[in-house]
């Protein structure tokens, strides 16, 4: 797949000054900024790449290979065409997907759902990311279920749609349209209230 | 709207999850260039899996964190040493060079030969800052480039230009980079120096820090131009080191292009972000007590000024007192633009 991540035109939120500002500073080389971003965005790195993988040595290694992206390419990150977050969120699941793909001989493992401590560098951030990310956990179960399926083998299964017709039995068409409907349905629940800030 | 776009359009939820096939991906991409209303439902689909992504947050094992920053930096240095606030001479030649290098991420193969300001291509802009960063790298014992010879600065270009005439921009942009590192590493390991010989002057460690940035912001402008981009002015704090170092030499500046006035005093003020207000004298001399000239314009304006990016007639001003001198400044302004 080609690496074309930076294309998130549209953006309807104001980049944060603080996007901006460490943006300039990774790219003067300061390593501090790349410890507040890894402070910040470890855990939803982490833990997209091992719900995807589902193996923690290959999700370390993913985790890893994007943040030493960030550090090496932090002109690919353009604060105004989206979110730190959603371009850290593309960078992850790209590369989860490849390695999925690439391995697609390697059975998954059950990963148990252990308890989940949070790091909190930034603990207004991270609250709000909380509340956001409990919010559209709801939205993801209010979802008609044909919907919610085809997202989670797309998403988390690291399938195609073309896969994920194949699995559930229905047409490709049918499919793409699934997956398109169901995600907007989450990006309306995203822009309601002040969801929108914790961006 | 076509069929095809129409396909296109059905495929935005699948793209935004990574669940197309690649030439898919490919085709998607190139829609979205000509096709704003698909690039934004993209955006918002992204945000969308992206936050369904983060309902799975999990904290990593403490370790990964030591293992990132080695494995950073590995590719590419930190700063260290004086940099960041105590340094603000380092930060902004880091910062411009920086910014260079992410925006040479974003020129493609294809506009390589497009002409810029000066006459040289955006390729051969990019041989030039080589030529010029590795000349400083070898002027400070710690080349890059042994075998290149000439020192005046266009032969010395010309030199490299046919160096790297049949390779990719890849090896041009190594050596500008390797010298960006040189220089880096100099100014963070060796005391402060107040001699540093360069193509006929001689400058302080500072003074060649913030040159150097100043030179690679103008030629970084020059490719954003060329390419129908928005120009893009440095932070506020390296366009103050800029600005400073732009009025500190206009005494020397004003002697060279033969406009001195000894014994007349000017007030500079330099308005926006990064900007100043100072006293100096019309060359070689002391300065007076109260102006016999007042010019206020805009930081940015001054700079693209002082760079020979902006006439001196078209500075925009505002001026008390004797115009004459205002023009006087203006046209010394550049008296030590290089290309």
């Amino acid at each position: 797949m080609t690496e074309h991540v930076g294309r998130q035109a549209g953006r309807d939120v104001r980049p944060s000054q603080w996007e901006r500002t460490t943006r300039d500073r990774l790219i003067a080389g300061e390593e501090g900024a790349l410890n507040e971003i890894y402070d910040q965005f470890s855990s939803f790195v982490y833990g997209l790449a091992l719900r995807v993988i589902g193996d923690a040595r290959a999700a370390e290694d993913v985790s890893q290979d994007v943040f030493v992206t960030v550090w090496e390419r932090p002109g690919g990150f353009d604060p105004d065409r989206g979110s730190l977050r959603t371009w850290l969120g593309t960078l992850a699941h790209r590369r989860a997907v490849d390695h999925v793909r690439r391995e697609e001989a390697r059975r998954r493992r059950a990963i148990k759902d252990a308890a989940r401590p949070v790091s909190t560098p930034d603990v207004e951030e991270m609250a709000l990311a909380l509340v956001t990310a409990e919010r559209v956990r709801s939205a993801l179960d209010t979802l008609p279920d044909e919907q919610r399926r085809a997202i989670h083998l797309a998403y988390f299964g690291g399938k195609t749609y073309r896969q994920v017709a194949e699995v559930l039995g229905i047409p490709e068409g049918t499919a793409k349209s699934r997956l398109r409907l169901g995600l907007r349905r989450i990006a309306d629940v995203l822009e309601t209230e002040t969801v929108a800030r914790s961006e | 709207m076509s069929t095809d776009d129409t396909m296109l359009d059905e495929l935005l939820g699948a793209y935004a999850l990574d669940a197309v096939e690649a030439d898919e991906a490919v085709a998607v991409e190139e829609y979205l260039e000509r096709a704003p209303h698909a690039a934004h439902e993209v955006a918002r689909l992204r945000k969308a899996a992206a936050w369904i992504g983060a309902t799975e947050a999990l904290t990593p094992p403490p370790e990964l964190h030591d293992t990132v920053l080695e494995a950073a930096r590995l590719r590419r240095p930190t700063t260290w040493g004086r940099s960041g606030p105590d340094d603000p001479f380092l930060a902004a030649y880091l910062s411009e060079t920086g910014r260079f290098d992410a925006l040479l991420d974003t020129v493609g193969d294809d506009v390589l030969d497009v002409a810029t300001f000066n006459g040289l291509t955006v390729r051969e802009l990019v041989i030039h800052l080589a030529a010029m960063e590795s000349a400083v790298a070898s002027t400070i014992g710690r080349p890059t480039a042994p075998d290149a010879t000439e020192a005046d600065i266009e032969r010395r270009t010309a030199e490299l230009v046919e160096r790297f005439r049949d390779r990719p921009l890849r090896d041009a942009r190594a050596l500008w980079r390797g010298s960006v590192d040189a220089v880096r590493e100099w100014a963070v390991d060796e005391p402060p120096a107040d001699d540093v010989p360069l193509f006929g002057l001689t400058f302080s460690r500072d003074s060649l820090l913030v040159t150097r940035a100043f030179e690679t912001w103008t030629h970084a402008d020059d490719i954003r131009r060329a390419l129908g981009r928005r120009e893009e002015p440095p932070p506020a704090e390296g366009l103050a080191r800029m600005a400073d170092l732009s009025i500190e030499t206009m005494p020397a500046a004003l002697e060279v292009v033969g406009r001195a006035h000894p014994g007349k005093t000017a007030r500079i003020v330099l308005t926006g972000d990064g900007g100043g207000d100072w006293m100096i004298p019309f060359g070689f001399a002391e300065v007076g007590e109260t102006p016999d000239v007042v010019l206020t314009t805009d930081v940015i304006a001054w700079c693209r000024c002082v760079s020979e990016r902006l006439a001196p007639e078209a500075l925009p001003r505002e001026v008390e007192g004797d115009a004459a001198l205002a023009d006087d400044l203006a046209a010394a302004s550049s008296a030590f633009a290089t290309l």
